[in-house]
C-alpha cells in the first residue's frame, strides 16, 4: 500500500485534484471526462431528471396502494380524514410553495452571481422546510397521543371503547345512586310517619347528601367525558338508508356539519332521529372548537379506519424523509454559496438541488388533497 | 484529427501503463473512479455471489437425488432454495451483465473516457456490497424460507427464521445500486459518445444496455417501495397486505411482478446485446438488421411493463385481465423472434470461427429459443393453470435465465477477457468447460420440463417415486455444471498469470474497444488517439496480421465510409 507521492498523483488523475491533465481543464470544476462545461451541466441535469423519474415511480407505488385501498374500503378514508387538521395541512402547503419560490429565486441569484442574495434565499428555503417539519412533528405527536399511530401504534378504537365504557358505567352509577336516594327518602318518610328512630333518619340523610354529591360530580364529569358529535353518511349507510337518500342526500351528508343536518334530513324522510348511543366523542381540553371532541365515531368505525392512518404515515413519512434530505442538501449548497463557489458558469449544484426541492413540493401538492381534503 | 497510423496497432507485449498497473495497492482499487476497475470489482463480487447461489443449487439438487431420504430437513431445504433464488437473482444475474461487463465495456464502446458520473458509479458498487452484506446478515439470523419472491402473507406472518427483514432490506439497497447504474448508463449514452457516433452507430450491446437502463429506472423504484411496505407491514402490522385489516395480499404480487417481470428483461436484454456482438464478431460479417435488433430491444423494454399479470393467472384475478395479459405476453415473442432471426441471418454465409465465446453465443440462441417457446405454454391461460408452480416453470425460466443470460454473460466474459487483463485464456480448456456447462445445463433442466408437465410441483421437499428418475438425471446434470464452472474459473484465473499476452484485437472485432490496447490505458484511449466512430460493424476495416497474431484496424476513412 506504500505509494510514492508521484504515484499517488498519477493514481488519482480524476477528481481529487480537479485540474485536468488533458489540456481542456480550464474550469477547475470541469471533470476530466467531459469535453466542456456545457456537456457537464447537461449530463448533470439529465441525471437529475432521471433520478426524479425514479422518485415519482417510488411514490407512485405508494399512491397506487392508496387508490387500491380507497377503492376497496372507502369508509375508512371518510372516517380517517376527519381527524386531520385541514388548517395545518393548508399551512404546510403554503409553506412549501413559498419555499419553492425562494428556491427558484436562489437558482436565478446563483446564475447572476448575487452571492449574498443567494445565501439569504437558500436560508429562507431551509427555514420553510424546517417549519414544515415542525408542523408535521406537532401533527404526528397529536396523532400518537390520541392513539392514531400507524399499525401497532393504532389504539384509537380501544381508547374510544374505554371512554364509551366509562361513560356507560358512570350513567349506570348515576341511575343507581338516584334510585338509592329515592329509596332512602322513602325510608325516611316511613320512619317519620312511624315516629322515633331519629338516629336512623339522621344517618340516612347524611348518606343521601353524600350520594347527591357523588351524582353531582359524575354529572359534571359526564359531558367532559363524551359528547355526541358529527355523524357521517356512513352511519346512514350502516343503518341501510343510503339507498333511500340517494346520491344527492349522500353528497349533502358528506358536506353536512353533523348530526343536526342529518337528523333534519332523516326527519324530512320520516325516519327516526339518529341513534346517538353508539357514538363516542372524547373531549380534549387542549384542543379548540370542533377539534375538541376527538373521537367522533363508534369504536367499530374507528377500528376500520386503522389502515387510513397507516397509509397516512407511510405517505407523509416517506415524504418527510425527502424533505429532511432536501434540507440537508440546501444547507450544503448554502455553505458553498457562502464560500463563493458558484459562478455564472458553475452553478449546477444549486440548479439540481432546486429541481429536487420542487419535486418534494410537488409530491406534497398531491398528498394534501388526497389525505386532508377529499372524502 | 485522426492520427492515421498505417502501422498495426497490435502490441505483442503488455503496454507499459494501463488501467491495471497505472496505480497500485488495494486502496487504489477500493477508491477508484475508473469504470473498468469498478467493472472488475463487480465481476469479483458477482462471482462470489454466484458461488454461494451455485452451492445452494447443488445442495438442493443433491437433496433431490435421494428423494425424501436426503440430507436436509424440510425447513433447511426451504431455506436453501430461497438462498439459491435470492442470491442468484438479486446479487448475481441482475447486476451481472450491466454492472460487470457493461461497466467495463460501455464507455470504451462509446469511445469515451468514463461513464457520465464516475463517483456515482463507485457508490453503486458499494451499495451492491451493502446489499450483499444484508443478505449475509439474513443468513446469519436464521435464513428465510419464503422463496425469492417474498410473497405475503407468508413472509409477513409465517416465515421461519429471522432473515426476512434483512433480506428484503438488502434487496431494497441492491435496487438502488441497479437504479443508479441504469441512470449513469443512460446519461452516458446520451451525453458521451465518440465523434461521429450517431444513435445508429452505437454497438448493439450499448442498445441492449440502454433498453435495460430504461427498465432499471422505471421498474426498480416500485420494487423499492414494495419491499419497504413489506418491512413496515412485518414490523408494525400496518395492514397493507393483510386482509384481516382491510389490506390485500394479492396487491403485493401485483407490485412485486410490476418490477420483477420487467426485471426478467433487465436480465435478458443486455444478454441479447452481448450475443449480437458475439454473433457479428465471430461470423466476421456485419450484423443483419441492425435497426431491427436495436428497436426490438426497446420494444421488449416497453412491452415488458405490460405483462406482469401473467404471474397471477391463478391468483383470482379476472379472466378478462388474464386474457389481456396473456395476449400482450405472447406479443413479446415478436421482438424476441426478430432478434433470433437476425442473428441467424447474420451467420448465414458468414465466416464463422467457433471460439469459446461464439460457442456460448450459439448455445444462447438454441437454449433461449427453447426457453422462449416454452414460455408460450405459460402465457396461455388454459395451459398455465395446469403448469403453474410446477417444474415446467422452473425449467422454463432456467432455460431463459441460465441458458440465456448466464451463457451470454460467459460468452461476453471470454470475449472481453483479453481486453480486461491483456491475456488470452486457454482456448482448449475454455471449450472443454463449455461442453460441461452446456451439456450439464440441458441434462439438468430438460428433465424438469418433463416432470413438470407430469405434475411435479416446484419447491417441494419430497416427491412421488415416479419422479425419481427425472430428479436423479437432473442432479447429475447439476454436478456436470459444477465441474464445468470450476474448470472455467480455473481457466480464466490461470490465464491472468500464465496466459499469452493478448493483442489489441484478438477476435477481429470492429467496435471501438478493439481499437485500443489490451488492457486499455487509464483513459481508455491514448491521448491524441481518441477514436472517430464509423459504422460499428464494418469488417472491411479489420485485417488479420499473421506475424503479430492479431487483427488491426485500418483507420477511419470518411471517403470510403460516408457518415450517415
Amino acid at each position: 500500500m506504500s505509494q510514492t507521492a508521484a504515484e499517488t498523483n498519477l493514481a488519482d488523475p480524476y477528481g481529487h485534484d480537479d485540474h485536468g491533465h488533458h489540456g481542456h481543464g480550464h474550469d477547475p470544476n470541469l471533470a476530466h471526462h467531459f469535453e466542456g462545461m456545457d456537456q457537464q451541466v447537461k449530463s448533470g441535469k439529465l441525471g437529475m431528471w432521471l433520478f426524479l423519474a425514479t422518485e415519482i415511480l417510488m411514490f407512485g407505488g405508494l399512491f397506487c396502494a392508496y387508490f387500491v385501498w380507497r377503492a376497496n374500503s372507502y369508509e375508512q378514508f371518510d372516517i380517517g380524514h376527519r381527524y386531520l387538521s385541514t388548517f395545518w395541512g393548508a399551512f404546510n402547503t403554503v409553506l412549501l410553495l413559498a419555499s419553492s419560490f425562494t428556491m427558484a429565486w436562489a437558482v436565478r441569484a446563483a446564475q447572476l452571481e448575487q452571492r449574498k442574495l443567494c445565501v439569504w434565499l437558500l436560508g429562507i428555503t431551509f427555514v420553510g422546510g424546517l417549519g414544515f417539519m415542525g408542523v408535521k412533528a406537532v401533527e404526528y405527536g397529536a396523532k400518537f397521543s390520541h392513539g392514531m399511530g400507524p399499525g401497532v401504534f393504532y389504539k384509537a378504537d380501544d381508547h374510544a371503547r374505554e371512554i364509551l365504557d366509562a361513560h356507560r358505567n358512570a350513567t349506570e352509577d348515576i341511575a343507581k345512586l338516584e334510585a338509592g336516594i329515592k329509596a332512602k327518602n322513602d325510608q325516611i318518610a316511613k320512619a317519620k310517619a312511624s315516629g322515633g328512630e331519629s338516629d336512623k333518619v339522621k344517618s340516612l340523610e347524611a348518606e343521601i347528601a353524600a350520594d347527591k354529591q357523588k351524582v353531582a360530580a359524575l354529572k359534571k364529569a359526564l359531558p367532559n367525558m363524551w359528547q355526541a358529535k358529527p355523524a357521517t353518511v356512513l352511519d346512514a349507510k350502516k343503518h341501510g338508508e343510503v339507498e333511500d337518500h340517494g346520491l344527492n342526500v349522500a353528497a349533502k351528508l358528506r358536506v353536512g356539519k353533523g348530526y343536526a343536518d342529518e337528523d333534519k334530513i332523516r326527519a324530512a324522510k320520516g325516519l327516526p332521529a339518529h341513534d346517538k348511543d353508539d357514538l363516542v366523542a372524547y373531549k380534549d381540553e387542549k384542543l379548540k372548537g370542533d377539534q375538541q371532541y376527538y373521537f367522533k365515531h363508534t369504536p367499530e368505525e374507528l377500528r376500520s379506519a386503522r389502515t387510513f392512518f397507516s397509509i397516512y404515515f407511510c405517505l407523509t413519512g416517506l415524504h418527510g424523509i425527502h424533505v429532511v434530505v432536501g434540507m440537508g442538501l440546501i444547507l450544503w449548497i448554502m455553505l458553498r454559496a457562502a464560500k463563493g463557489q458558484f459562478t455564472a458558469t458553475y452553478n449546477a449544484p444549486v440548479d439540481l438541488v432546486g429541481l429536487y426541492w420542487h419535486l418534494v413540493d410537488l409530491i406534497w401538492i398531491f398528498l394534501f388533497p388526497l389525505l386532508y381534503l377529499i372524502h | 484529427m485522426t492520427t492515421t497510423t498505417t502501422q498495426p496497432t497490435v502490441l505483442p507485449q503488455l503496454p507499459k501503463k494501463n488501467f491495471l498497473n497505472c496505480e497500485r495497492g488495494l486502496w487504489s482499487w477500493l477508491s477508484t473512479l475508473d469504470h473498468k476497475r469498478i467493472g472488475i470489482m463487480y465481476l469479483i463480487g458477482i462471482t462470489a455471489a454466484f458461488g454461494i447461489g451455485g452451492f445452494a443449487a447443488l445442495a438442493v439438487r443433491t437433496e433431490h437425488f435421494n428423494g425424501s431420504e436426503g440430507m436436509m430437513s424440510a425447513d433447511n431445504y426451504n431455506k436453501m432454495f430461497t438462498l439459491h433464488g435470492a442470491a442468484m437473482v438479486f446479487l448475481f444475474i441482475i447486476p451481472g451483465i450491466p454492472a460487470a461487463l457493461g461497466n467495463f465495456a460501455l464507455p470504451i464502446l462509446l469511445g469515451t473516457k468514463d461513464v457520465a458520473f464516475p463517483r456515482l458509479n463507485l457508490f453503486s458498487f458499494y451499495l451492491w456490497c451493502a446489499g450483499a452484506v444484508f443478505f449475509l446478515i439474513a443468513i446469519g439470523m436464521g435464513g428465510l424460507d419464503t422463496g425469492w419472491t417474498f410473497y405475503t402473507p407468508y413472509s409477513t406472518g409465517y416465515a421461519q427464521g429471522g432473515g426476512v427483514i434483512p433480506a428484503t432490506f438488502g434487496a431494497f439497497i441492491l435496487g438502488f445500486s441497479s437504479i443508479l447504474t441504469g441512470l449513469n448508463f443512460i446519461a452516458t449514452v446520451h451525453m458521451l459518445r465518440a465523434p461521429g457516433q450517431t444513435w445508429f452507430k452505437i454497438p448493439l450491446f450499448v442498445w441492449g444496455l440502454y433498453a435495460t437502463a430504461v427498465i432499471q429506472i422505471l421498474a426498480t423504484p416500485v420494487l423499492a417501495i414494495t419491499l419497504l411496505l413489506l418491512i413496515v407491514e412485518k414490523t408494525m402490522a400496518v395492514g397493507i397486505f393483510d386482509p384481516a385489516l382491510g389490506g390485500d395480499p394479492v396487491l403485493f404480487q401485483h407490485f412485486f411482478w410490476f418490477y420483477s417481470h420487467p426485471a426478467v428483461y433487465i436480465m435478458i436484454l443486455p444478454a441479447m446485446g452481448v450475443v449480437s456482438e458475439l454473433i457479428a464478431t465471430y461470423s466476421h460479417k456485419p450484423i443483419f438488421g441492425y435497426k431491427f435488433i436495436a428497436f426490438s430491444s426497446l420494444a421488449i423494454a416497453i412491452l415488458g411493463f405490460l405483462v406482469w399479470g401473467h404471474h397471477l393467472f391463478v391468483s383470482g384475478q379476472s379472466t378478462v385481465m388474464g386474457g389481456i395479459f396473456s395476449f400482450i405476453t405472447m406479443f413479446i415473442a415478436v421482438p424476441s423472434a426478430i432478434k433470433v432471426w437476425n442473428w441467424l441471418a447474420t451467420m448465414y454465409k458468414g465466416s464463422i470461427s467457433l471460439k469459446t465465446p461464439m460457442l456460448y453465443g450459439l448455445s444462447f440462441i438454441w437454449v433461449f429459443s427453447l426457453g422462449g417457446l416454452t414460455g408460450l405454454h405459460l402465457a396461455t391461460m388454459v395451459t398455465d393453470i395446469h403448469l403453474h408452480d410446477t417444474y415446467f416453470v422452473v425449467a422454463h425460466f432456467h432455460y431463459v435465465m441460465v441458458g440465456g443470460t448466464v451463457f451470454a454473460f460467459l460468452g461476453g466474459l471470454h470475449h472481453w477477457w483479453p481486453k480486461m487483463f491483456g491475456r488470452m485464456y486457454g482456448e482448449v480448456s475454455g471449450v472443454i468447460s463449455w461442453v460441461f456447462i452446456f451439456v450439464g445445463f440441458n441434462v439438468t433442466f430438460f428433465p424438469q420440463f418433463m416432470m413438470g408437465s407430469q405434475g411435479m410441483a416446484r419447491r417441494y421437499w419430497a416427491y412421488d417415486p415416479e419422479f425419481t428418475f427425472y430428479h436423479q438425471v437432473s442432479s447429475v446434470g447439476a454436478w456436470m455444471q459444477a465441474v464445468g464452472f470450476t474448470l472455467l474459473l480455473f481457466t480464466l484465473v490461470r490465464s491472468i498469470f500464465k496466459g499469452k499476452p493478448a493483442p489489441a484485437n484478438p477476435w477481429g472485432g470492429t467496435t471501438l474497444e478493439w481499437q485500443t490496447a489490451s488492457p486499455p490505458p487509464h483513459f481508455n484511449f491514448e491521448e491524441g488517439e481518441e477514436p472517430i466512430a464509423g459504422e460499428p460493424y464494418n469488417f472491411d476495416r479489420v485485417e488479420y496480421d499473421k506475424e503479430k497474431g492479431g487483427y488491426y484496424h485500418k483507420p477511419y476513412d470518411p471517403n470510403t465510409e460516408p457518415a450517415h
